[in-house]
């Protein structure tokens, strides 16, 4: 007995050997316990299926959406597809992207020039793994013409999203596969969705974005990805910034009261800090903040919003942002006018609302003061089939009492029939054209021109278009010069001292001839210059033309003589 | 100064190994509220009828290991006796070097003699396991639960347990701990949270996992299974997590639940050193468990590897207090590029997001416990952070220089009995 224990009186002390425990000595209590447990045997817990099960189980219940959706999609590539490299001509945007693509990936930077925080990054980020996934550049693909493959492919993704979103927002299978079919037909819809543009690169990630935010499970998981999509939405084109507040509406409606704010906050960080990385690296970089000789992302949000002159009101005939909306508005008025109009009617159906917000804005934009450039209507047109589908599936399941049967399924029916003998003429010439003409040939055949009369080492000022083309073709990026940098660039200027008296020769394409007199040295050179070959002709005409500096001090002075 | 690219890259990996073990945390200690199903799954069941059936179909063994606590053992043995259950007894472990205690235990002894019976630890050296493995052979009822000295159980504790065990027809019942007293130390509010979201969500995971660390107390076994696995490991420093482990490879159905009325109130530990010294304690109990390699016996490959990582924690916090620093040294100091540079901030950007979702936690706790959270905690929480996540790193890397060094000995957690005093505080506002 040990000292103390007599102390504590009455001890209830036991010799009982403290049981030792070794490893490996532990037998399966599974095994050894024949008995059966309280409660019963355990409820058989359900079978752990393989994954290629699952999928087919998936693919069994969803079988008629899948028909309806490989359909769909296989019209659509037919549609976009055919003809997608000659209509509609190379977009100037389109030559900025692809090269700031290919800088990135022969380069490892973020554009060949000064990055100057223009757009964000991610989107030809996009493009760079696109092209290095397809293999583009060692096959001698043009990267501009594999990354139109790349609009395609995307364009196939938004419309499987459309119509799952529509799913998730309660349509009928028709309803949705009409919404995917407005988004594909709709002349607006070819043009633009074909061409290589950041706009294009954000729809499926704002659709993702509203698909995952509608998680019917609620899963925080979905949440979290709607999140992570808006955020990358928003790296790719920051005028994505627009959708933020629906998406999270969207979300704040979709979660359960008792979870909602973990859900809030868990997707509102992961939204922000995804985005913050942005600004972060301009941090990194010494480039957030304005400063004497450098680039900063602030500087170019303030031009952008506050700096940059918007183009006009939409009212003012004379103006750009008229001439814009009025074009578009002539390729597809029934899109643009009956989403305009529908918009409030999708406000009756509460499911709907958050993206029929959306669009609303998307629409209203032109009536803002600010700059509002074409490929801005590509933000409008997902929104918009949405929401004509939605308001064709509240019209068709519309039965006021006093009216006949059915009448609103006959009221679409009718509506349909009167579109198609009003619009469908207009709309489908359009088409016509977009799957036959080929907008492209005076570049192409410009190009050819190009590699085979210019010498290499030649000095050129190019559009961003044929920059892309002539360094594919092997010229040198240093001596081949994008016009709008030789204004604009420090770097550019320090290597071309004389400005436009050190080029031979200069690309005038429409972009160039676009330009007035913020490009002086641009348009000096388009005047002392005289043309060598031309193709095509009127507005898409593209001119070869051989720089005389010598030129200009007489036809100066013949100017200022002619002026006395 | 150009470091050379082999560096560049251990250290970007340093940061993806440290950004993956963030997000897998966070997205572990949100488990409860994955999604509508795992809400359900995880929530309490209001106390009714149905959930306890008439009662008695079960008997417990209590057992509840005290030393150097005469502070609180009365309060806790008295509401233990008076538990709402008609067939259960209590144990009361205490050493043969502390009559303070003893006499304690011996006064409710005389008080409750039917219920409560008292043990004495003769071991030279003594821990909580061997006083469990004391108790254990004079356990005669079907369940055996530990309650700590200074724990404050509900009343409906062992009604639930019963019917979870009816319920789930499991042979594990791991019942909610939570420390209360967020108000008492800077450290206070993060502590409670962390226990909250460890009980609340994250061993919901463990179990759905099949791989358990339990809990310290409020555990609740099946006698006959304790005995198969000859009780606790008298030598681990963290025996509960060690036996969680050797039940989870055993086969073992472990449920566990977390009902705010019903969780088994703790206190924070009442000094930073207190603090620091159970952290230590607990890193290196999962080292050695980890060394012991009972997880090596889980059936699955998946839940070896996720034992791995759970019993692992502490030596990549360790080894993230190393990285963090040079990572810091090696922004400021190399020229790195700048994506590189962004990348490395994703650990902290995870980091940041935790903090948003503790904030949430903090505010919902309160509102389950009838009270409010003031902005002064609020404050605590967020400031607390960096410092106690420093705590955290200097813990395991203590831990792990005690392993290597093969310092063994039991670094006791010292009760003030705060969360009593808070308690009654509660009970005189209500």
């Amino acid at each position: 007995m040990k000292p103390n224990a007599a102390r504590f009186g009455r001890v209830d002390r036991l010799e009982a050997a403290v049981p030792q425990v070794s490893r490996g000595a532990a037998p399966r209590l599974a095994d050894v316990l024949g008995t059966p447990r309280l409660g019963g045997a355990p409820p058989t817990p359900p079978p752990r299926l393989s994954v290629r099960t699952r999928v087919s189980v998936w693919a069994y219940v969803h079988r008629q959406s899948l028909i309806v959706v490989a359909v769909l999609v296989v019209g659509a590539g037919l549609l976009h597809g055919n003809n997608m490299f000659g209509s509609p001509a190379r977009f100037d945007d389109e030559g900025t992207y692809v090269s700031q693509a290919w800088a990135f990936q022969t380069h490892g930077t973020l554009a060949y020039y000064t990055y100057w925080y223009d757009h964000p990054p991610l989107g030809w980020m996009l493009l760079a793994a696109w092209n290095l996934i397809t293999f583009a550049a060692p096959f001698h693909v043009s990267l501009w013409a594999a990354d139109r493959v790349f609009m395609l492919v995307v364009d196939l993704v938004s419309c499987v999203l459309i119509f799952g979103t529509g799913r998730r927002y309660g349509f009928p299978r028709w309803a949705a596969a009409l919404a995917v079919v407005v988004f594909t037909v709709s002349p607006i819809g070819l043009t633009w969705t074909r061409m290589v543009l950041l706009d294009n690169l954000a729809t499926p990630l704002l659709l993702a974005a509203f698909f995952l935010a509608v998680s019917p499970a609620r899963r925080l998981s979905a949440y979290s990805g709607s999140a992570v999509c808006l955020a990358a939405a928003v790296l790719v084109k920051e005028t994505s910034i627009l959708f933020v507040p629906f998406v999270f509406w969207q979300i704040w409606r979709s979660a359960r009261p008792e979870t909602r704010k973990y859900v809030m906050t868990l997707s509102g960080g992961l939204f922000f800090s995804g985005v913050l990385l942005y600004p972060l690296y301009a941090i990194v970089k010494g480039e957030l903040i304005p400063g004497k000789g450098h680039v900063s992302l602030l500087g170019s949000l303030a031009w952008q919003f506050f700096g940059r002159p918007g183009n006009g009101g939409l009212l003012d005939v004379h103006s750009s942002k008229h001439q814009i909306v009025a074009t578009l508005v002539h390729q597809d008025p029934w899109l643009l006018i009956g989403t305009a109009v529908l918009c409030p009617l999708a406000f009756l159906s509460r499911p709907i609302r958050p993206i029929a917000g959306a669009t609303l804005v998307q629409v209203l934009l032109p009536f803002s003061h600010g700059y509002y450039p074409s490929p801005q209507v590509i933000n409008l047109l997902w929104g918009a089939s949405l929401v004509l589908g939605s308001v064709a599936a509240q019209l068709a399941t519309w039965h006021p009492r006093r009216l006949p049967l059915r009448s609103g399924l006959v009221s679409l029916c009718a509506l349909g029939v009167a579109f198609a003998a009003l619009a469908g003429p207009h709309e489908a010439s359009l088409d016509g054209t977009l799957l036959t003409a080929n907008a492209n040939s005076p570049r192409v055949q410009a190009d050819l021109w190009i590699s085979a009369h210019l010498s290499k080492t030649a000095n050129v000022l190019v559009d961003n278009n044929f920059w892309l083309d002539m360094v594919e073709e092997g010229f040198d990026p240093a001596r081949t010069v994008w016009f709008t940098k030789l204004d604009r660039d420090p770097a550019v200027e320090r290597e071309f001292p004389g400005r436009w008296r050190d080029f031979q020769y200069v690309v005038s394409s429409d972009a160039i001839r676009a330009t007035d007199t913020q490009y002086p040295d641009v348009l000096a050179a388009m005047t002392y210059s005289t043309v060598v070959a031309t193709f095509g002709a009127g507005g898409d005409r593209v001119e070869i033309r051989r720089i005389l500096p010598r030129l200009a001090p007489r036809l100066d002075a013949q100017r200022s003589g002619s002026r006395a | 100064m150009v470091p050379p690219p082999y560096l560049v890259a251990a250290w970007a990996c340093g940061v993806f190994v440290l950004s993956l073990v963030n997000a897998l945390t966070l997205s572990w200690m949100m488990y409860a509220w994955w999604s509508d199903t795992h809400w359900h799954r995880t929530a309490w069941k209001s106390p009714t009828p149905q959930v306890y059936p008439s009662g008695g179909r079960l008997s417990f063994s209590l057992i509840v290991p005290a030393r150097h606590e005469e502070q609180v053992l009365e309060r806790t043995l008295s509401d233990l006796a008076q538990v709402d259950h008609p067939d259960f007894e209590i144990l009361v472990v205490v050493g043969d070097d502390d009559p303070g205690t003893a006499a304690k235990a011996y006064e409710a002894r005389d008080r409750w003699p039917n219920t409560t019976k008292v043990i004495v630890d003769y071991h030279e050296a003594k821990n909580k396991p061997k006083a469990l493995n004391t108790a254990l052979p004079h356990c005669q009822n079907d369940v055996v639960g530990i309650i700590d000295a200074e724990d404050v159980v509900s009343r409906d504790l062992l009604r639930a347990v019963e019917a979870q065990f009816i319920a789930d027809s499991c042979d594990v019942v791991q019942s909610g701990v939570q420390p209360m007293n967020l108000q008492s130390r800077w450290y206070a509010a993060r502590n409670v949270l962390e226990y909250y979201f460890w009980f609340r969500s994250r061993l919901f995971f463990h179990a759905s996992r099949g791989v358990m660390p339990l809990g310290g107390n409020t555990v609740f076994v099946l006698r006959r299974h304790l005995l198969q696995l000859d009780g606790w490991d008298a030598n681990c420093l963290t025996e509960d997590c060690d036996l969680g482990i050797r039940l989870s490879a055993a086969g073992a159905r472990i449920s566990v639940s977390y009902a705010p009325t019903r969780v088994t109130k703790e206190e924070v530990p009442a000094s930073f050193a207190t603090f620091l010294r159970q952290r230590t304690r607990w890193h290196q109990g999962f080292i050695q468990v980890l060394r012991k390699g009972d997880w090596r016996d889980l059936p699955r490959l998946s839940e070896r590897i996720f034992a791995l990582f759970t019993l692992a924690m502490p030596i990549i916090q360790a080894w993230s207090a190393l990285v963090l620093p040079l990572s810091l040294v090696t922004i400021l100091i190399a020229r790195v590029a700048p994506a590189l540079v962004v990348f490395s901030f994703v650990p902290l950007v995870i980091t940041l997001v935790s903090l948003g979702v503790e904030v949430v936690a903090l505010g919902e706790f309160c509102r389950q416990h009838g009270s409010r959270a003031r902005a002064r905690d609020f404050a605590f929480l967020v400031l607390s952070t960096i410092p106690y996540q420093l705590a955290l790193s200097w813990a395991a890397c203590r831990a792990v220089a005690r392993e290597i060094l093969g310092v063994n000995n039991w670094e006791k957690t010292h009760h003030e009995g705060l969360h009593h005093l808070q308690d009654s505080k509660v009970d005189a506002s209500t």
